[in-house]
């Protein structure tokens, strides 16, 4: 009778108990700290500057940690106390951080995380900048049970509602090697598809898209066969007009086409892809790479083309050294080159800073493809065969955190491309493989979702979106 | 750990490391493929191992596939024309030999020209069937003798391969860039193959086991399924005791036949009463053994020299110590394969035991005439040109009842005249190293190497 009132009373405190361990009170008393070492001072302004994790929480899981804390130190803030966030990534058991927090705030936060027998603890040390000494060294800790661990450890998959959402998918020809979207100078939003034998351009019309125009492209010699057919389209504007590039891995050189007066005009072919029209101290260029003959990877150095005359100016052309790559992009603000992003031979996720000196090769981040958009997303496929993925990130800040990501159960994705699709940026999939009914060689668009109610509508609508590409 | 936990434990590990390959094909590394010397670089496939290099330096015209569809590299398209029987193959625009030189339908014309014109079943049965062959803008026009819708299908014969005009130039997925005879030849990869970069940027042919090759030839279940994948080759080596000249006892034939058989049976081989193989054969041939004893007395009077091909080589020293065991005098000599046929008209030759290789796929009527054609030397005459003649009409009629027929005559007329006797068979299979990924196999038995990449 007595061990039944025992286990009576103790199941009636589990969720007590529970409620009292846990993550939750790991950041309650961790802001708790900070905010006691803050209290005695004027207006003090505090920035986290290194957060270490030496637990089996996963990477993800020492993210999620932090954002709560830093929405605990916001939501509890002491009068006066400004907390900067300048978190920009967390990988590799270590988070990176904006310098300029650490000149502009008073007080300097380190965390740590360890694991201490059953418990997780946190080592807070705060520096004050002003008086160049250390403040505050405090330990907390707390016991997370195993089953809030494993929660922890389950990756982020954000919530479909407010990450991306395909909102239109549409069959695509076998031989589909890349697709640019473009809003023209009209207004209206061309899409321009690239296959070894001709662009095709489109344009979404009642519901379906229709053709516009078909330019063959005639590659000439020297001609190099490849067994996984790749391309890059580009289509740009300028005084000229309207230029459209495509190069291939079947060919040394590019194709250059010039809209005027009505007319597609073929241009003297480049001896490199273009990939991107950007803008580099003040002066436009044109951006590229060159295919390995035959084979499914860029070589050689980042070619850039001076543009500031309308025309490209092949005498001026100047290289800057890079990795082979399989995939490549561009970030650029407000025309001006950002980041360039690449996927090396090693499928590592690298980028580059605007003045292409700066590599960071993410060890943990491992794909296929990528495409980025200049609002600050980033795509980039999986490091695998069969069952594909797509993660998706955000790039703000300079950083990259995972905000959402989605499965491609026995379909490979062929290239990721931003695109724009009923006004909106966002990304273009082209996927292989067939999903039980579906073709073989699928295009998707994907974007970030502005509301709930947008991603339902899309959901709904899509089923009665697939169209052929064709008209 | 239970075995099941084990089975499962390694079908999960098999999964991981399937779904984390890399997502592209990667490009470069070399692979070791075990094959015969060839005597040229010129297209002369006389053999099986030839017919694979070859393949590996020229181009096919078409590819038969498992489901019997073609596949081209070279044509974007081919059209038959039910109401003119007009083949046409339109060339795929911009094509180019190894050298960067261009590939025109006058290539294909002179190619295509070059085959009919050979001894080989395919090439015959191709020939007799084409008028004239002529050039039309980008593409050649095959004017057929009468209405042939799948003619096209005749032409995915292996031996049909797009040749330049420079013995140098080359069109298949390789190019030979090194060739230390007796050890080796090594290709690169052909930048302007047809049917794309190959994955590897070289293959090395080599000659002898030494070299741990990745691809090659064996006995069905010998190597370690650890590390090689065994493919069905379809290919097998026949072994003949023939007796060019004359005057040949039975009972030393009998005797010569139970030595030899016995040794290649315990050498691994299978038996062979049939000149072909026993399952496609109508008539088999059966040849009375003797026991030890009689062949020790049969053999004991007359000093008997047993010339071999040296392709058996590898088998001397078995043999020696076989016949020692046995206490039979009999001498054995190994001829090179390219002076055969020299040296049995300089010197008198009584022994001899040949072998052939034959892959599956290769037509009945096409392997007796081979046999008949090549193994009977001396005692090639008039009667046996009318059978193989006929053989060759027979085969037209589509008929198996006739062909089979007509085979038969032939079986018959070579056991009447008993100067070649099918002694033993052994079937191979190809054995591919697991590390090389999209290895395949056409249905002639080629390794398609142009597909293979390093993990």
């Amino acid at each position: 009778m007595k061990r039944r009132g025992v286990s009576l009373i103790l199941a009636t405190m589990m969720p007590i108990l529970a409620w009292s361990q846990g993550i939750q009170p790991l950041v309650n008393k961790t802001a708790a700290v900070i905010n006691e070492v803050m209290q005695a001072r004027y207006n003090p302004s505090a920035t986290i500057i290194a957060f270490e994790n030496h637990t089996e929480l996963t990477d993800m899981a020492a993210q999620k940690f932090y954002q709560l804390l830093v929405s605990r130190l916001e939501s509890t803030a002491l009068k006066g106390f400004s907390l900067m966030d300048s978190m920009v990534g967390f990988n590799g058991g270590k988070g990176r951080f904006h310098n300029r927090g650490m000149h502009e705030a008073g007080f300097l936060i380190s965390l740590k995380m360890i694991r201490s027998a059953a418990r997780i603890g946190v080592g807070v040390s705060v520096f004050s900048r002003r008086t160049d000494r250390l403040v505050a060294v405090r330990y907390v800790s707390e016991i997370i049970p195993p089953g809030e661990l494993r929660i922890l450890n389950i990756p982020e998959r954000s919530f479909a509602s407010t990450g991306f959402a395909m909102v239109t998918r549409m069959q695509a020809d076998t031989d589909l090697m890349d697709i640019c979207s473009r809003a023209e100078p009209d207004g209206r939003v061309r899409h321009y598809f690239l296959s070894p034998e001709k662009i095709d351009i489109f344009e979404w019309q009642s519901r379906r898209m229709v053709r516009l125009l078909s330019l063959p492209i005639d590659w000439g010699r020297p001609f190099t066969p490849a067994r996984h057919m790749e391309g890059r389209i580009l289509v740009f504007f300028n005084q000229m007009g309207t230029w459209l590039t495509a190069g291939a891995n079947i060919s040394p050189n590019a194709r250059v086409f010039l809209f005027q007066e009505g007319k597609w005009g073929q241009q003297d072919p480049l001896d490199f892809v273009p990939l991107r029209h950007v803008m580099i101290n003040d002066i436009p260029y044109l951006a590229g790479m060159r295919y390995s003959p035959g084979r499914n990877f860029f070589q050689g150095g980042l070619v850039l083309m001076p543009l500031d005359t309308g025309r490209p100016e092949k005498n001026r052309m100047y290289e800057k050294p890079l990795p082979e790559a399989y995939a490549l992009d561009f970030t650029t603000g407000g025309g001006r080159l950002a980041a360039l992003h690449l996927v090396d031979r090693d499928y590592h996720y690298r980028v580059y800073t605007r003045d292409f000196e700066n590599s960071t090769a993410d060890e943990r981040l491992r794909g296929g493809s990528l495409g980025a958009l200049d609002s600050g997303w980033l795509a980039v496929s999986d490091y695998s065969r069969g069952n594909d993925r797509a993660f998706f990130f955000s790039t703000r800040e300079g950083g990259l955190r995972e905000v959402y990501e989605e499965e491609f159960p026995s379909r490979e994705i062929r290239f990721i491309r931003p695109g724009i699709w009923d006004g909106d940026e966002g990304f273009w999939i082209c996927l292989e493989g067939r999903d039980v009914a579906g073709p073989e060689t699928e295009l998707q668009f994907w974007k970030k979702n502005k509301a709930p109610e947008n991603s339902l509508e899309a959901e709904k609508n899509k089923s009665d979106q697939v169209e052929d590409v064709h008209d | 750990m239970s075995m099941i936990k084990r089975i499962l434990f390694a079908l999960l590990m098999v999964t991981v490391a399937w779904l984390h390959g890399a997502i592209k094909p990667t490009y470069g590394g070399e692979v070791a493929i075990r094959l015969g010397e060839p005597a040229t670089f010129a297209f002369s496939p006389s053999n099986y191992s030839n017919l694979i290099f070859y393949s590996l330096i020229y181009e096919n015209f078409f590819y038969l596939e498992k489901d019997n569809r073609l596949q081209s590299n070279l044509f974007s398209r081919y059209q038959y024309d039910e109401l003119t029987h007009n083949l046409t193959l339109e060339l795929r625009p911009n094509l180019s030999f190894s050298d960067g030189s261009p590939v025109y339908p006058a290539h294909v014309k002179k190619s295509l020209e070059s085959f009919i014109s050979r001894n080989l079943l395919g090439s015959r049965n191709l020939g007799k069937r084409i008028r004239r062959i002529r050039l039309a803008g980008n593409s050649v026009v095959v004017e057929l003798a009468y209405h042939i819708p799948d003619a096209v299908f005749l032409m995915a014969a292996p031996e049909l391969i797009l040749q330049a005009d420079q013995s140098s130039t080359f069109s298949g997925p390789f190019v030979p860039v090194e060739w230390e005879q007796g050890k080796h030849i090594r290709l690169q990869a052909n930048a302007y193959y047809p049917g794309g970069r190959s994955y590897l940027d070289h293959v090395r042919v080599v000659f002898t086991d030494s070299q741990n090759p990745d691809v090659f030839l064996s006995t069905p279940g010998k190597f370690d399924a650890k590390r090689f994948r065994e493919h069905n080759a379809g290919i097998f080596q026949n072994l003949y005791l023939s007796f060019p000249g004359e005057k040949v006892g039975k009972n030393t034939r009998m005797a010569l036949y139970s030595v030899f058989r016995d040794f290649f049976l315990s050498r691994g081989y299978s038996e062979l009463n049939a000149l072909t193989a026993d399952e496609e054969s109508p008539v088999t041939i059966n040849m009375r053994r003797l026991p030890l004893r009689r062949v020790r007395s049969v053999l004991r009077s007359s000093r008997i020299q047993v010339y071999l091909q040296s392709s058996m080589k590898r088998d001397e020293e078995a043999l020696q110590e076989f016949l020692k065991a046995k206490g039979i005098a009999i001498q054995a000599r190994f001829i090179e394969d390219g002076q055969l046929r020299n040296f049995l008209q300089g010197a008198s030759v009584e022994y001899l035991i040949l072998e052939k290789v034959f892959q599956q796929r290769m037509p009945l009527e096409e392997k007796i005439r081979r046999v008949v054609s090549e193994l009977t030397f001396g005692r090639f005459n008039a009667l046996y040109l009318q059978l193989i003649n006929e053989l060759e009409e027979v085969s037209r009629f589509n008929s198996e009842e006739m062909l089979l027929d007509q085979v038969a005559r032939i079986v018959g007329r070579i056991i009447e005249d008993g100067f070649l006797i099918p002694l033993c068979q052994k079937r191979y299979s190809m054995f591919v190293n697991r590390r090389l990924r999209g290895f395949r196999m056409d249905s002639y038995g080629r390794p398609l190497l142009q597909g293979v990449y390093l993990p």
